[in-house]
């Protein structure tokens, strides 16, 4: 490929040019939590583990939601989404949550965005000790409409394991 | 895999004081990746910790630089653009450091209406050194390293035969830049949720003719 300016055309541009960011694109810090540099090794591409990392996550925020007396709704109010997605991640193991998504719930529930990003498969781990608890906390989770003790026990749990993990 | 060194240019170092050799290399490779973590992130980072100390919003802050849902994926797949054809990426080195990154698609589409269904190169992320943004810097180093890399973005779209076409979607403090000193068309905010530009052929001439 030949580039088709000279020194002349950017030396002009450069003085007549504002002093103005000029970035395109997701900001590249954003990319980088969400793993844009990371080894090959570590960018594991399984559906089925997606998956299961995406029905782990769906249960955890239906939990949160529960545990915080919010309908789907309020939920969505609150952390400026889109209600109908919020169904989808907690229902449907063959969604994905998007990154905003994600960053939006973790405020609201006060999480590390690095331990939800990791949960909601958007960022590879180093390990999978998040998604291998993750896994056991969504099995252990019932779907009541109101949280047991024993199941606000293991939310706490999780929530303290999620908030150690980032550190 | 290696990187070639496109072309060099020579551009004023402001904090400095002097001129330095500019170099263009594709694609991005490791060494890039290892500077991004050892000389950005860390910029980055006392950037947000700065905001969290001083009470700022980090929410608004990101908010304001809004996380595109179209990385998702990508993300997660960055190590499948090495060696994909419909991949391209490209980096400034000055003073033995990345100064800018660019990673584009050669799979895109004219959304322009004029254009429409032509073929383009759409840039997924171009982004300067923090060193050089005037929001991050007292003294910014190196200005010109977004529009150089534009320029080769341009110039890959004519060696594809594109005509100079690009399309991207600009950060809310660019939108500007690339509308009035690009000349580029402002197709408005999208589905990402970022406001979208495109350079037609005639726009792409009129640029590097300028």
């Amino acid at each position: 490929m030949e580039m088709l300016i000279s020194q002349e055309w950017l030396q002009r541009g450069v003085d007549a040019d504002p002093w103005v960011d000029t970035d395109a694109g997701a900001p590249i810090a954003v990319l980088a939590s969400i793993g844009m540099f990371i080894a090959p090794e570590l960018a594991a591409d399984d559906v089925a583990e997606t998956e299961r990392a995406s029905h782990s996550f769906g249960v955890f925020i239906r939990q949160l939601r529960r545990r915080d007396g919010l309908s789907v709704e309020k939920l969505a109010q609150k952390a400026r989404i889109d209600a109908e997605e919020l169904r989808l991640v907690e229902h449907d193991p063959h969604y994905r949550a998007k990154p905003r998504m994600v960053h939006q719930l973790s405020d609201v529930f006060r999480i590390p965005e690095r331990s939800m990003m990791t949960l909601a498969g958007a960022m590879v781990a180093n390990d999978n000790r998040i998604g291998e608890a993750a896994e056991r906390f969504a099995a252990m989770s019932d779907d009541m409409s109101k949280l047991t003790r024993e199941e606000r026990k293991l939310l706490n749990d999780f929530v303290k394991f999620l908030a150690d993990e980032a550190r | 895999m290696s990187s070639v060194r496109l072309a060099t240019y020579q551009l004023q170092d402001r904090q400095r004081g002097k001129a330095f050799e500019l170099s263009l290399w594709q694609p991005v490779v490791d060494r890039h990746a290892r500077d991004f973590e050892r000389h950005w992130r860390p910029v980055f980072d006392a950037h947000i910790e700065q905001i969290q100390r001083t009470g700022g919003d980090i929410a608004a802050a990101v908010a304001l630089r809004n996380i595109q849902d179209a990385h998702w994926e990508w993300g997660r797949k960055a190590h499948l653009i090495e060696g994909r054809l419909d991949w391209q990426s490209f980096a400034v080195e000055a003073d033995g450091v990345t100064q800018g990154l660019m990673f584009v698609r050669t799979q895109g589409f004219a959304r322009e209406p004029s254009q429409k269904g032509k073929p383009l190169v759409l840039i997924e992320l171009l982004a300067t050194a923090p060193w050089n943004r005037p929001t991050l810097a007292a003294i910014p180093r190196f200005k010109g390293i977004g529009r150089l890399l534009l320029a080769a973005a341009i110039s890959l779209s004519v060696h594809e035969e594109f005509g100079g076409r690009i399309g991207l979607h600009a950060l809310p403090q660019a939108d500007e830049w690339y509308r009035v000193n690009c000349g580029m068309t402002d197709l408005g905010v999208d589905d990402n949720h970022m406001r979208y530009f495109e350079m037609t052929d005639a726009q792409a001439r009129a640029f590097l003719d300028k």
